[in-house]
């Protein structure tokens, strides 16, 4: 008896002996680990939330998204394919080198140079790829040529993160993965992969964009990222304290979290613009009216309110009211009769059937998108399928249409109107193709001298789309997160970064 | 076996829809269709089938099984970091499926048809049929939200001041003596190995109660409780000691079962295990680290095939005679 108390005491301790974080050490639970910690070597956006804490970019964005300095001063575009950035002095690695313009040439040289990375090239040379060289002109200005005139550049920098040219030198590109030095507000303490990544505050920090303020060194004492892939988990993470940011939360949890005291929801108009696409190659969807049928059968405004719990703004086109090129047009307004008419019109009065396929994350919507289209006779059936799967066969057009999305960090359309719906383009699974949209991109791409021509290019091309309809524009949905109270001095961001430079937590 | 194992899964890969570089480059950016046919060919995915398997049968002879498309790291250093997260899990596991399942089994079989028994019964059948991530996320609630005695997820804390070295981190407590260290291991331990150890409790107690049950009708049991021995020496001296063969054999065929069952565990728990990785790596269509962790589980198989082979000559002493 008496040992088998003694095992149950030892048991219970060991139950109740738990290891507190302790001090003020902010705990981030996020749905997947890093995959690298080499800024140069990834295109995942869980991994730069990640870095962006350790590493900074020669420009950053305010939580509005506005571009502001950060290693640089300032900037000048000197010609239409030259720029030439001013660097902040007094900036150090967290080993204490000098921070110089050395170290961003030989930045965009990994990124752009083909075998740079232990052999291979950077991903994320497509984000960078009109850049053709970068030249030191001293030790605190640097001039980057494009091969063509290249305006989206200030809009692609803040991705792309400074690293140390003297530390990857010495270390190798792959201890570096591991061993990252930045010149960010934390520097790193450990990685237990698929677990954790540990950061402390870095003491010399020059104190990040003055645009933001506070500037100075952050205030936390430490800060882990945790992974914790499960929703569920991360929101029992959140409700037991273990974590105080919780990302990635379904609308259907914020509820469970308004109802507890010491949480509370934060949420963000996001980046991803979400469509109704139609395959326009073949019947039913090449003929307009239908399109436009599909269009007035769709009531946007109840699925947001309903199936999003509010939690998205509804768009006319593919861009988002964030970015500075968004045109406010007319949206479709939902009118059933309509749509029945423009399909009888079609020469489908007894309407036709058809399968709407889409992903796990948009099966909700999809089904309700589905009723909706019945409701104007159409006979709709809805497939939910693994991404891996869908994509080969929306490229080959093999289906006939679909709910997706696509995901616009920059706000500038290069990154969403170009591969969404140029001719040819990866994104293009609609298979449209119209010779004005193409010389539009072409025009704005490489043609515009100035922002207001560009501007104008980019608007024009969102009215072609909203008249033409390759895609029903859905909406951008909001970015949820569940936060502890005692978090305070951190705003979610739109571009899903976390950055804790700013961050403190209450006792 | 193994390579048949490898041929077929490179196969199914193959055959399979989805382009690993498309995934990688997602939903999002410009990138030109020359940066796509180049990453391909980095990783020579343009090749023809019979010449990625035969560079990847030649480099995997010696060791080396790839460079990830995704993480872009060796599939070799993936795996070792998360293999002995998974080992030790499910040694865990098992542990706590043979601590708790052989005494019910005992007990069930001693009072049969009893309350115990039943009760037994029921909840051997409850363990068998919970998915495991269902069981995983009620144990969560209850144990690490509600009574937090447990912590939700994760394998360490930080702040224990272990550093991993074995990639087993109670092997590392107890090799560094940090006994807060290896409390807090524990302590991660537990909710995950329970869910995971479910299913094999309960097929160990069933099974231990059958196999008690056939063997307390043998004549040698008669004998001994003739001889006027104690009913607990002949249960547990004579009887379960011949009775535990088949379960022992069973239990080492269900190791790979429960290594390559619990990746749904791994997932509710931020377990950071093989099975995890793979999973995404077959979302992602991550061919060499599928591929790996494939070779991972077939050599599994295989060697714990061989163990429970060997285990019969070495617990029946007739079979490694080979007499009638």
């Amino acid at each position: 008896m008496r040992k088998f108390l003694c095992v149950s005491v030892s048991l219970l301790a060991l139950a109740l002996s738990g290891l507190g974080q302790g001090g003020k050490t902010l705990v981030v639970g996020i749905d997947a680990d890093a995959l690298t910690l080499d800024p140069g070597n990834f295109r995942h956006r869980e991994t730069e939330t990640i870095l962006r804490n350790m590493f900074d970019a020669l420009v950053t964005r305010t939580s509005t998204m506005e571009i502001v300095p950060e290693l640089a001063v300032s900037w000048e575009r000197v010609s239409d394919t030259e720029w030439i950035f001013y660097l902040r002095d007094g900036v150090t690695w967290h080993d204490g080198t000098p921070f110089t313009a050395e170290d961003v040439v030989f930045t965009v040289e990994r990124t752009i140079k083909e075998g740079r990375i232990s052999g291979r090239t950077s991903p994320r040379k497509g984000l960078l790829d009109p850049v053709t060289d970068a030249i030191a002109l001293d030790r605190l200005t640097v001039k980057l040529i494009t091969a063509v005139p290249y305006p989206a550049l200030i809009a692609f920098l803040p991705h792309h993160l400074i690293v140390p040219k003297h530390y990857v030198e010495a270390v190798g590109d792959e201890y570096f993965a591991e061993h990252p030095v930045g010149t960010g507000p934390f520097k790193f303490v450990r990685w237990d992969k698929g677990v954790q990544i540990v950061m402390e505050p870095y003491e010399n920090y020059y104190g990040g964009s003055p645009a933001i303020p506070p500037v100075g060194p952050a205030k936390l004492e430490r800060v882990i990222f945790r992974v914790l892939p499960e929703t569920s988990t991360r929101v029992a993470a959140l409700k037991a304290g273990e974590i105080h940011i919780a990302t990635r939360i379904p609308p259907d949890l914020i509820p469970e979290l308004e109802a507890d005291p010491n949480l509370r929801v934060m949420a963000v108009r996001g980046t991803r613009s979400a469509f109704l696409e139609m395959n326009v190659t073949r019947p039913p969807f090449n003929d307009l009216r239908v399109r436009r049928a599909i269009a007035h059968a769709l009531h946007v405004d109840l699925i947001i309110e309903h199936v999003l719990g509010g939690l998205a703004t509804p768009i006319p086109s593919l861009m988002s009211p964030d970015s500075p090129f968004y045109q406010d047009l007319p949206r479709y307004p939902y009118d059933p009769a309509r749509a029945r008419a423009l399909l009888a019109e079609a020469g489908y009065p007894q309407g036709f059937s058809f399968t709407l396929d889409c992903t796990p994350p948009f099966k909700d919507v999809a089904l309700v998108i589905a009723e909706m289209l019945r409701e104007v006779g159409l006979d709709v059936k809805v497939q939910v399928w693994e991404w891996g799967l869908l994509l080969p066969k929306l490229l080959a057009r093999e289906r006939d249409a679909w709910v997706a999305d696509w995901g616009n960090a920059t706000l500038d359309p290069m990154d969403i109107m170009i591969p969404k719906l140029r001719t040819g383009e990866r994104g293009n699974y609609s298979g449209y193709s119209s010779c004005l949209y193409d010389g539009l991109m072409h025009f704005a791409e490489y043609i515009a001298r100035t922002a207001e021509s560009r501007l104008a290019a980019y608007q024009l091309a969102q009215e072609l789309i909203a008249y033409e309809l390759p895609l029903v524009p859905l909406w951008v949905a909001q970015e949820i997160y569940g936060v502890s109270r005692r978090v305070v001095g951190w705003q979610p961001s739109p571009d899903s970064r976390i950055n804790l430079h700013r961050a403190d937590l209450l006792d | 076996m193994v390579l048949g194992v490898t041929f077929v899964v490179f196969l199914l890969l193959w055959l399979t829809p989805g382009d690993p570089v498309e995934i990688f480059l997602g939903q999002t950016g410009p990138i030109t269709a020359e940066e796509i046919a180049r990453i391909r060919r980095e990783f020579g995915l343009d090749q023809p089938f019979l010449v990625q398997y035969g560079r990847f049968v030649a480099r995997a002879l010696r060791g080396d099984l790839g460079t990830s498309i995704i993480h872009r790291r060796p599939v070799v250093s993936l795996l070792a970091q998360t293999i002995p997260a998974t080992v030790e899990l499910t040694l865990f596991a098992a542990l706590i499926a043979l601590l708790v399942g052989v005494p019910a089994g005992v007990i069930a079989a001693v009072r049969r048809r009893s309350l115990l028994d039943m009760a037994g019964t029921v909840i051997a059948l409850a363990g068998v049929s919970l998915p495991g991530f269902w069981l995983g996320l009620i144990l969560v609630i209850a144990f690490a939200v509600n009574l937090k005695v447990f912590p939700v997820a994760g394998r360490l804390s930080f702040g224990t001041g272990l550093v991993p070295q074995t990639g087993f981190l109670l092997l590392d407590a107890l090799l560094q003596r940090k006994l807060s260290a290896l409390v807090d291991v524990l302590r991660h331990l537990v909710l995950p190995a329970w869910a995971t150890s479910a299913g094999m409790m309960a097929m160990t107690m069933r099974l231990v109660r059958s196999s008690l049950l056939e063997t307390l009708n043998q004549e040698y049991v008669h004998t001994a409780r003739a001889k006027g021995l104690a009913e607990h020496r002949v249960i547990l001296a004579h009887a379960l000691r011949n009775g535990l063969l088949p379960v022992i054999t069973a239990l080492a065929l269900n190791l790979g079962a429960l290594l390559s069952g619990n990746m749904v565990v791994e997932t509710v728990f931020g377990w950071p295990g093989v099975g995890r990785l793979v999973v995404q790596a077959i979302q992602t269509r991550d061919y060499p680290l599928v591929q790996g962790g494939v070779l991972f589980y077939a050599l599994t198989f295989v060697a714990l095939n061989l163990l429970a082979d060997l285990s019969y000559g070495f617990l029946d002493p007739r079979i490694r005679h080979g007499r009638e």
